[in-house]
């Protein structure tokens, strides 16, 4: 009868569960206090209800995880607990389409032997589409403290073994005891071989889930003939990896594809294509190339946050100026940076949707990437939409998630700027019933105690040669000066930076230059001693080149 | 009359049969109206008398009672080709372990002697002879030191009578690259561990010259070291100068590195492999460093270097004015080092400079210019017999000599073309 | 710093589009393998077909490349290499049929354009031969520049499959595995074990589609490509030395009424050259690599020139990613080895591995409405002498000599200044072996010199 009871069961469980903690009080722990309230009141924040709304200065109350109230104004009610948060600037939670935080890691199975290495277990094989996420859970890990650090506070979660882990959880990322959005609805997979065993390679790997798929149909099928009648026929007999991709096959539910590399976008397409699946691919990298073979096929993607470090990038500029191989190969290479950082930006030109994933990114500096999309062109809205509005929808949880609209869950973020268009802190995060608000420290400049008030000369050490000029600086209020840059091969077009204010001896400015349509933004980072200063000058996202000069005259 | 030509039939097909060994001949030789490539002094349309082991005369018309003559009307003569880096004889079947001798346990076995190991029967040597290679140096890998090199003619019983008189000790520069596609170490272990091998190979060198010293001081005192140790002790004819130091590195800076260490300690060498040679020519051009480059025949060693990055590198560094040699470093095919010398030919080398690369350029670097290397009178006589240019893939090789000695044009291959190319058609 | 930020912006990517126009090459000495060598003759190739072949022809509208003193040829094939692909060996089994390396093409692998560089057009891109039955190969067409893996593949080419006798198989799983085969008696059995549960599968399925059975066949992919091969869907390439194992494998597909099989290194098919050609197998073999494990130890280089004499179809392959640059050396080497002629030496690199990759009607010779892929070289291919000037495959120019611009690679990691420094391997990487047992490599003290071919 155990078959017949899972066939019944068919997943049919599986749908949006919203469960919201209700405190239970069975015991009691002293070490802990209790918040005197469920109810909290934001007075006065920056609302950015959804993407491509207009931000207002607004109201906001959140009561038993869900906004009761966003308006331009309203009373705060009577139990709330007023939250700091005046001309902050409010959005709705970041949402994750796949990470592997939260997920206890699977301990390899020593005890099971193996006598064939190509025909393990299924559990050894990395093939358990029957387990779930949501039962490995676990909610004081580090992984989900860096998600909400960075402003996730929904995340699609998944184990990391094998080709085929399991089953995914979306879950709030409060570290909650509860934090379920949804479950049993989607699968992980990624072409990862199990070492030793069969499958080991992409190629084996692939052709498992040809098998898999086929197995699974057919037993389903022939389940449910089998169900109809089951007079003179064979008991079917599904395993469990066959039972638990029955969804799969009917395409309710989505298969979450890891696709870290370009060739296995087309890996994984192929392979949709081959099965018709419905797929997601996550961890997506640099395919501002391929847009429109991605339009074509309509591939759905969750891109990899990080955009490349360009600080890794390390120009000799003596080596530059010897050495015409490397000048060439770092002439292509900036070619391909540039590339790169237009990924996102390529990918909203050929009206691709696409959301982030955070496995495998840097979220540390998740805004400084997010921030470098839309230098290189992505529209603000864009970048919001792929933390908000696009994930939800790609994990069908938008009716309770992605915007703040009153009915929606609360999962907000809340930074000190507005976020998708300056450096800004994330200051706090509400999630799971709960606020978290994060440390912002604040930088004390120090008062300027280099004079660099005169005439000096400049030059630049470029893969072009030296670019030379001058610096006509002045002083405008106290502490404050104003630099006119007048390059040597163009002295018709100065540039002027007004309000550089040095930092003891340091002297960091900033400014842009526009040329035959490109924009370059310069960041000049220098040293002034009395006579002479050097530093480096970074010339957009092409590189860094030393630059040096030394005082001509002082002010009359 | 019937019976008697049978018995006739049946006793020369025993000679036959006796006579299916083929053996070397010793001469005089006379080869006769030849176009004689001397390499050293041009082309010489003419007669060469062989004697003993020596190349006795060159010159027209030339006769002598004893020689077996030998018409090359429309043949031409050209001295052995010499490959400056080859396992020959250290190795019969790579992937069978216990057949291979080139390679002892250890990162410091200069102590090890390559012609110890040499075996003179090795099916691979007549396969790489019939060719025109007449002489290779042989040499250990492995470890950092991994032992002495030997040059050895491709003819004789023993590995003493088959030595050329070259021995050189191989040091296996450490390497700041890559050692395969397969090699998945980070770049900062790369760095560390050649770090780590650059620290094993100076705290090795110092030991050296301290042994050295006390080695010399211990005989001038009419003794002799009483630490004696064979590993410091096989390297102090090196520090003396009395020995080449013969560097296996290839890429670019690991190559400047090598030429500074030349330069600081000193001592006498030729780099081996230098396969990024090009982009650091001068410099080994300013220090007059010899090289002996190959494989020819091998792909680039970054995926952004053109296409014939390796083809190219011998006729670069040819331009630039260094002393080139080339090797396989092959086993069962050193026989294609005039393939390898034509592809560095065609690829900017050119023909000439090609085959002096393999000829006299290897004796020079061996410092056997007198006795190698070209058609001369009084050298040793190890030179070819071919229907056209040894380098042109077509080209028959039909008579070879080594040390005067007349080899026979067989080997495994060709026995076994001679007895499987028209086969009885089944189940016999 | 005006001309900085104009001279960054210049470098414009190589292969943004290659148009696709008539290209009419010009008084060229045309080696078309089928039809002999035409003196100063033109081909004129059209929406990527050969559209003729003849004296002063004319098209107004498309490129001329003068050929005069050149040789053209068609493109070089390859039928064993593992250039482009992403995975090799699936070992972990002795047979793997249902695996596919077609499923792991790498278009950005920079051998692919040095093999254009030697004038190679095609590549059968192999599995590896740690299995006795190994995975399905693709063949590949370079189109290199493209960048969906696709791309690559040569439409409606043949399927074919890699088996592998002998040594490597025995190692793998017999020593390696303690799990048979470990012996060739064990390889044998491999077979027949395969192709007999591959029967009773189709049989099985004919039974539950004829409604005899009511409940279906565990569906197996491997299964169901064993018994393609079968039913002659495709074709074999199995890796092979010893003439007693080739002997072996043709006595098992003898009694399955299996006949499409090309041996693939066969280097002791010269002992059996006879049987090879009664059964109409084919052979595809090294030039000269021997010795480098023992079931090559009693080799010839005269091999191909032995095969060719006794009328086996008969190609040289490279197996390797420096070899497939100079296949037409390695050809050229039966001339030194066997004394074959020109033309017969010429067909060991085109018309007979198109033969045996089933694709001989549509590429392999100079013929027009065949597909054009061309070589042209400078100095007679299979002269020493030759270099290659440029490559055309499907009527596009992949290599061209003149606009070579030394670093060709596809894809560049923008994080890292300098790609990669390999140190070389002495002798030859172990490509066949690809991806099996690597960790030796990692012992410093190895030299890397095996040929597990």
């Amino acid at each position: 009868m155990k078959i017949l009871t899972c066939v019944w069961r068919k997943w049919s469980l599986a749908s949006i569960i919203c469960l919201l903690t209700i405190p239970v009080v069975s015991q009691v722990d002293y070490s802990q206090v209790p918040n005197p309230s469920n109810c909290y009141f934001f007075d006065n924040v920056m609302i950015h209800e959804a993407p491509g709304k207009t931000a207002y200065l607004g109201d906001l109350t959140i009561r038993n995880g869900l906004i009761e109230q966003i308006s331009r104004n309203h009373k705060a009610p009577f139990d709330a607990i007023k939250v700091k948060a005046d001309s902050m600037h409010m959005y709705a939670g970041f949402i994750d389409v796949l990470s592997h935080a939260g997920v206890k890691k699977v301990e390899k199975k020593e005890s099971i032997k193996v006598k064939f290495p190509g025909m393990p277990p299924d559990e050894v094989a990395g093939i358990t589409p029957y387990k779930l996420a949501s039962d490995h859970y676990d909610g004081s890990s580090t992984g989900l403290e860096a998600l909400r650090a960075a402003g996730f506070t929904t995340s699609q979660i998944s184990m990391d073994n094998g080709m085929m882990p399991g089953k995914t959880a979306i879950i709030n990322t409060s570290g909650n005891q509860n934090p379920l959005i949804a479950d049993h609805l989607n699968l992980f997979s990624q072409f990862k071989g199990a070492g030793q065993y069969y499958p080991s390679t992409i190629i084996a790997v692939i052709a498992k889930w040809k098998d898999l798929y086929n197995q699974s149909k057919n037993q389903q099928s022939y389940a449910a003939t089998y169900q109809k009648n089951a007079n003179g026929m064979e008991r079917p007999d599904p395993s469990k990896s066959m039972e638990a991709l029955y969804d799969v096959v009917n395409k309710k539910s989505t298969v979450f594809f890891k696709a870290n590399k370009k060739l296995n976008v087309y890996r994984a397409v192929e392979l949709r294509n081959d099965l018709n699946l419905n797929m997601v691919l996550t961890s997506v990298p640099y395919v501002g190339d391929i847009t429109d073979y991605l339009a074509k096929e309509r591939v759905s993607i969750a891109l990899n946050i990080s955009t490349p470090d360009t600080s890794k990038v390390k120009v000799d500029s003596t080596r530059l100026a010897e050495d015409k191989e490397y000048a060439g190969m770092l002439k292509r290479q900036q070619t391909y940076l540039a590339a790169h950082q237009q990924n996102a930006a390529d990918l909203e030109k050929a009206n691709i949707k696409f959301a982030f994933s955070s496995a495998d990114a840097e979220l540390a500096k998740m805004q400084d990437h997010i921030l470098s999309m839309i230098k290189h062109g992505l529209s603000p809205e864009a970048a919001h939409k792929a933390l908000t509005t696009y994930p939800a929808e790609m994990l069908g949880v938008n009716q309770l998630v992605g915007t703040l609209e009153k009915g929606k869950l609360a999962q907000i973020v809340i930074t000190d700027k507005a976020y998708f268009k300056e450096k800004a802190k994330i200051r706090m995060v509400f999630t799971g019933q709960e606020l978290f608000e994060m440390a912002g420290e604040t930088v004390k400049s120090k008062a300027a105690t280099v004079d660099i008030a005169g005439t000096w000369s400049y030059s630049v050490d470029t893969p072009d040669g030296e670019q030379k000029g001058l610096f006509k600086i002045a002083e405008t209020a106290k502490g404050s000066y104003t630099i006119v840059l007048v390059p040597d091969d163009s002295p018709e077009d100065p540039e002027t930076i007004n309000e550089v204010k040095p930092n003891g001896n340091k002297v960091d400015f900033s400014f842009v230059m526009s040329e035959e349509g490109f924009t370059v933004p310069i960041d000049v980072s220098t040293t002034f001693e009395e006579k002479s200063f050097s530093g480096s000058l970074q010339f957009g996202d092409f590189g860094s080149f030393p630059i040096k000069g030394s005082l001509l005259k002082k002010p009359e | 009359m019937k019976n008697l030509l049978f018995i006739i039939a049946s006793c020369l097909s025993i000679v036959a049969h006796a006579q299916m060994v083929e053996k070397a001949q010793k001469g005089p030789f006379l080869l006769t109206n030849a176009t004689i490539h001397t390499i050293t002094n041009g082309l010489v349309e003419g007669d060469v008398l062989i004697e003993g082991d020596r190349i006795k005369q060159i010159g027209k018309n030339l006769s002598s009672d004893q020689a077996t003559i030998i018409d090359c009307t429309g043949k031409h003569i050209y001295p052995g080709m010499i490959d400056g880096g080859t396992k020959l004889g250290l190795s019969e079947i790579s992937a069978v372990s216990l057949t291979n001798d080139y390679n002892e346990l250890g990162d410091f076995t200069p102590h090890m002697e390559a012609l110890t190991a040499v075996n003179p029967n090795s099916v691979n040597i007549p396969v790489t002879r019939t060719n025109g290679v007449t002489t290779v140096l042989t040499k250990p890998s492995g470890g950092l030191f991994p032992g002495r090199a030997a040059l050895i003619d491709l003819f004789g019983y023993t590995p003493q009578s088959m030595y050329a008189g070259f021995k050189g000790q191989i040091l296996q520069y450490p390497s700041t690259g890559r050692r395969g596609r397969w090699d998945r170490r980070k770049d900062d272990e790369i760095k560390k561990d050649a770090e780590k091998a650059q620290k094993k190979l100076n705290d090795f060198w110092n030991k050296c010259k301290t042994y050295a010293a006390i080695d010399s001081a211990s005989a001038a005192n009419g003794g002799s070291i009483e630490q004696y140790n064979p590993q410091l002790q096989a390297m102090t004819n090196v520090l003396r100068n009395e020995e080449k130091l013969m560097i296996r590195v290839n890429k670019k800076e690991d190559i400047l590195s090598a030429i500074k260490f030349i330069n600081e300690q000193s001592i006498d060498a030729v780099l081996v492999g230098v396969v990024e040679g090009w982009r650091v020519a001068d410099s080994l051009v300013k220090y007059n460093i010899p090289v002996i480059t190959g494989p020819i025949l091998a792909l680039p060693s970054r995926d952004s270097d053109r296409y014939d990055a390796a083809y190219t590198n011998a006729g670069k560094l040819h331009k630039a004015g260094v002393l080139v040699a080339i090797q396989t470093n092959e086993n069962e095919n050193v026989r294609n080092l005039p393939f390898n010398a034509a592809f560095a030919a065609n690829y900017g080398m050119g023909v000439d400079a090609a085959m002096e690369a393999i000829t006299i350029n290897a004796a020079k670097i061996f410092g056997l210019e007198d006795e190698l290397g070209s058609i001369e009178e009084g050298k040793r006589a190890n030179l070819f017999v071919s229907d056209g240019d040894p380098f042109e893939t077509k080209t028959q090789i039909s008579h070879l000599f080594i040390a005067g000695f007349k080899i026979p044009m067989e080997n495994r291959h060709t026995l076994l073309n001679d007895e499987f190319l028209e086969r009885f058609p089944s189940n016999h | 710093m005006k001309y900085l930020i104009i001279s960054i912006f210049m470098s414009v990517w190589f292969n943004a589009a290659i148009a696709q126009k008539d290209i009419l090459i010009k008084n060229g000495t045309l080696l078309t393998i089928t039809d002999g060598v035409k003196e100063q003759t033109d081909i004129l190739l059209s929406n990527g077909k050969i559209k003729s072949i003849g004296k002063d022809l004319a098209a107004p509208n498309a490129k001329i490349i003068d050929a005069e003193g050149m040789f053209v040829m068609p493109g070089i094939i390859d039928a064993h290499s593992h250039i482009a692909i992403d995975a090799v060996n699936e070992a972990t089994n002795p047979v793997t049929a249902e695996v596919f390396v077609g499923d792991a093409i790498d278009p950005y692998d920079i051998a692919i354009y040095r093999a254009l560089a030697g004038g190679v057009t095609i590549s059968h891109a192999m599995h590896g031969s740690a299995n006795a039955i190994g995975g399905q190969c693709e063949t590949l067409k370079h189109r290199w520049g493209e960048s969906n893996p696709k791309a690559f593949v040569m439409e409606d080419a043949p399927r074919t499959i890699k088996f592998a006798l002998g040594e490597n198989p025995m190692r793998v799983h017999g020593e390696g595995k303690d799990i048979a085969p470990r012996t060739r008696m064990g390889i044998e059995q491999e077979f027949r074990r395969s192709f007999e549960g591959a029967k009773r599968y189709k049989q099985a399925w004919a039974s539950y589609h004829s409604g005899k059975t009511k409940k279906p066949p565990t569906y197996s992919l491997r299964m169901q490509t064993l018994a393609d091969i079968l039913d002659g869907k495709i074709i074999i390439h199995c890796h092979s030395y010893r003439a007693d194992e080739i002997l072996m494998l043709m006595n098992v597909l003898s009694d399955f009424g299996v006949n499409k099989i090309v041996f693939q290194h066969v280097n002791e098919g010269f002992k059996i050259a006879p049987e090879l050609a009664e059964f109409g197998a084919h052979a595809s073999v090294f030039s000269d690599w021997w010795a480098y494990k023992f079931e090559v130890y009693y080799s010839t280089a005269y091999n191909a020139a032995i095969l060719s004499k006794n009328g086996v179809i008969t190609s040289i392959n490279s197996d390797d990613a420096g070899l497939i640059r100079h296949l037409y050396h390695e050809a050229a080497k039966t001339q030194r080895y066997g004394r074959l002629s020109d033309n017969e030496a010429l067909k060991l690199i085109t018309i007979n591995p198109a033969i045996q990759l089933g694709i001989d009607d549509r590429v392999g010779s100079l013929e027009t409405n065949k597909e054009a892929d061309i070589a042209i070289f400078k100095n007679h291919p299979l002269s020493v002498y030759a270099i290659p000037q440029m490559t055309i495959v499907d009527g596009v120019i992949r290599f061209d000599i003149n606009e070579d611009m030394d670093d060709m690679r596809m894809e560049i990691n923008p994080e890292m200044m300098l790609p990669a420094f390999y140190e070389q391997n002495e002798g030859h990487e172990d490509k066949c072996m690809q991806g099996v047992h690597t960790d030796h490599h990692h012992n410093h003290h190895h030299s890397h010199s095996h040929h597990q071919h």
